[in-house]
């Protein structure tokens, strides 16, 4: 009995001792991976609105649109071209529109009746830029023009952006700028990108990856 | 005669009772003999409670993680997970002794998928990979009464109340974001270690297997709070889930089983 009993209490220790150690000795790594959920939307649109200063009666909207994101049709870019006066100051604002669902109401869709305003406020189908706004600590907008004719548009036009995130420090965001023109009657393409740089944003356009890249002529007359 | 009878009768009833309460104390024959001291290893099941188990990822329309939701603050994502320690005491009279209780507990991370799912959403970015090492682990250093009572010869109840150190190490929080096909880097919440006070209340049932082991099976009840100030690094952008304090109770319930080796009697 005594030999028995010592057997039951031998067994028991390495049995719960055991049970013990392989419990607590289970403590794993584990990685998820989560993709996007499907149905992002679009960035068909972009309205680059430029308001002279000295004379806000001169407003200049270009637009540049693609409504078939998926490449099957070229980009309508009839409306992209941005007249601007000579040692002027504009001050821009870029709209980022998805039209991919429904499309502008018609007394809106072009340059010469584009105004964000008549938009509904709160119309996130077709209005993006509020939700750019919203994610702006990591979006930047960066503008960058190429050679014409005049000594080109590099040296003629200066962006300047005027808008900060709230990252620490703040950096530029770009959906609202100033656009400064010297006075050489020129032109040129002017590349717009907007960069989503999530956990990369520093200031630079380098980082991150295009949300979209549109072109536009400017003119400078 | 029936006086030798009655006698030897008696005598042979005595001496049986006498051998089978030789674990009895002269002074009360009712009372079990029971050792002065105890030293053990015990080990079982964790049980998370409270608010560090809460897994809110809290975000806005456009995926923003909200800095001053209290959901968002207090939410934990510890899961459940197993104990293991040692303890020991010494009973200075029958029901009441003091002792020490040394224990390591690790609990899983709980809700993976949902932080994953809300970092993703708040970068918007095509996918993130989120890594956590290990979960939350706490070591107690406590001590404090024990108590027991014995229901027979072999079982007894016991209790105990503790206070003492913790130390307390949140799980390390790894997310690498891809976006457009472009590696956008991994940030890290660092692994943090806390101290704080804590105590446990527990009780359980024991069982004498000889004079000199017995098992136990007991449920306590752990709480501590240390106050976590938490490093995270290549966080560039104020973008997503960003805590550099966590305050909240550490509460626990354990299962646990024991053996415990019976020191004099």
């Amino acid at each position: 009995m005594k030999k028995s009993m010592s057997f039951i209490a031998q067994i028991a220790v390495i049995a719960i001792t055991g049970a013990m150690m392989a419990v607590s000795s289970c403590q794993k790594s584990e990685s998820v991976l989560t993709p996007a959920p499907p149905g992002n939307e679009f960035l068909t649109t972009v309205v680059l609105q430029c308001i002279n200063t000295k004379a806000p009666y001169d407003t200049e909207t270009c637009l540049w649109r693609d409504l078939t994101p998926n490449g099957s049709n070229a980009p309508d870019t009839s409306e992209a071209a941005l007249n601007l006066a000579r040692n002027s100051t504009y001050a821009c604002n870029v709209y980022i529109l998805d039209e991919s669902q429904q499309k502008l109401k018609k007394n809106l869709m072009d340059t010469n009746h584009f105004n964000i305003n008549k938009l509904p406020a709160n119309d996130s189908t077709n209005n993006v830029t509020t939700e750019i706004r919203a994610r702006q600590n990591y979006h930047l907008v960066c503008f960058t023009m190429t050679q014409g004719t005049g000594g080109g548009l590099a040296a003629n036009l200066s962006v300047v952006r005027d808008d900060y995130d709230n990252n620490s420090p703040p950096l530029q965001v770009g959906l609202i700028d100033t656009f400064t023109s010297l006075s050489p009657v020129s032109n040129g393409r002017m590349e717009v990108v907007l960069h989503h740089q999530p956990n990369v944003k520093n200031g630079s356009c380098e980082p991150g990856s295009p949300d979209f890249d549109v072109f536009y002529t400017v003119n400078i007359k | 005669m029936k006086k030798i009878i009655v006698l030897s009768t008696a005598l042979i009833f005595s001496a049986g009772i006498y051998a089978q309460d030789a674990n009895t104390t002269a002074k009360n024959p009712d009372v079990p003999v029971m050792s002065n001291g105890f030293i053990g290893i015990l080990g079982g099941y964790s049980i998370s409670t409270g608010n560090w188990t809460h897994t809110s990822y809290v975000a806005d329309q456009y995926g923003a993680w909200l800095p001053n939701n209290s959901d968002n603050l207090s939410a934990g994502f510890a899961g459940n997970g197993s104990t293991f320690g040692v303890e020991g005491g010494w009973y200075f009279c029958q029901y009441i002794g003091i002792g020490g209780h040394v224990s390591y507990s690790n609990f899983a991370f709980k809700g993976l998928d949902s932080i994953s799912a809300g970092y993703r959403g708040s970068f918007d970015v095509d996918q993130v990979t989120t890594s956590v090492s290990g979960g939350y682990s706490i070591w107690n250093f406590m001590t404090g009464l024990y108590f027991r009572y014995p229901l027979t010869d072999k079982f007894s109840v016991t209790a105990k109340l503790l206070g003492g150190f913790t130390s307390a190490t949140t799980p390390e929080i790894d997310v690498a974001v891809e976006d457009g096909g472009v590696e956008d880097g991994t940030f890290t919440q660092q692994k943090c270690t806390a101290n704080s006070f804590g105590y446990m209340a527990g009780i359980g049932i024991s069982y004498k297997l000889n004079n000199y082991l017995g098992i136990n099976l007991q449920g306590t009840y752990a709480s501590s709070q240390p106050d976590f100030k938490i490093d995270n690094t290549n966080r560039p952008v104020n973008v997503g889930r960003l805590l550099t304090e966590y305050n909240q109770p550490l509460t626990n319930y354990n299962i646990c089983l024991g053996v415990t080796y019976l020191i004099g009697k």
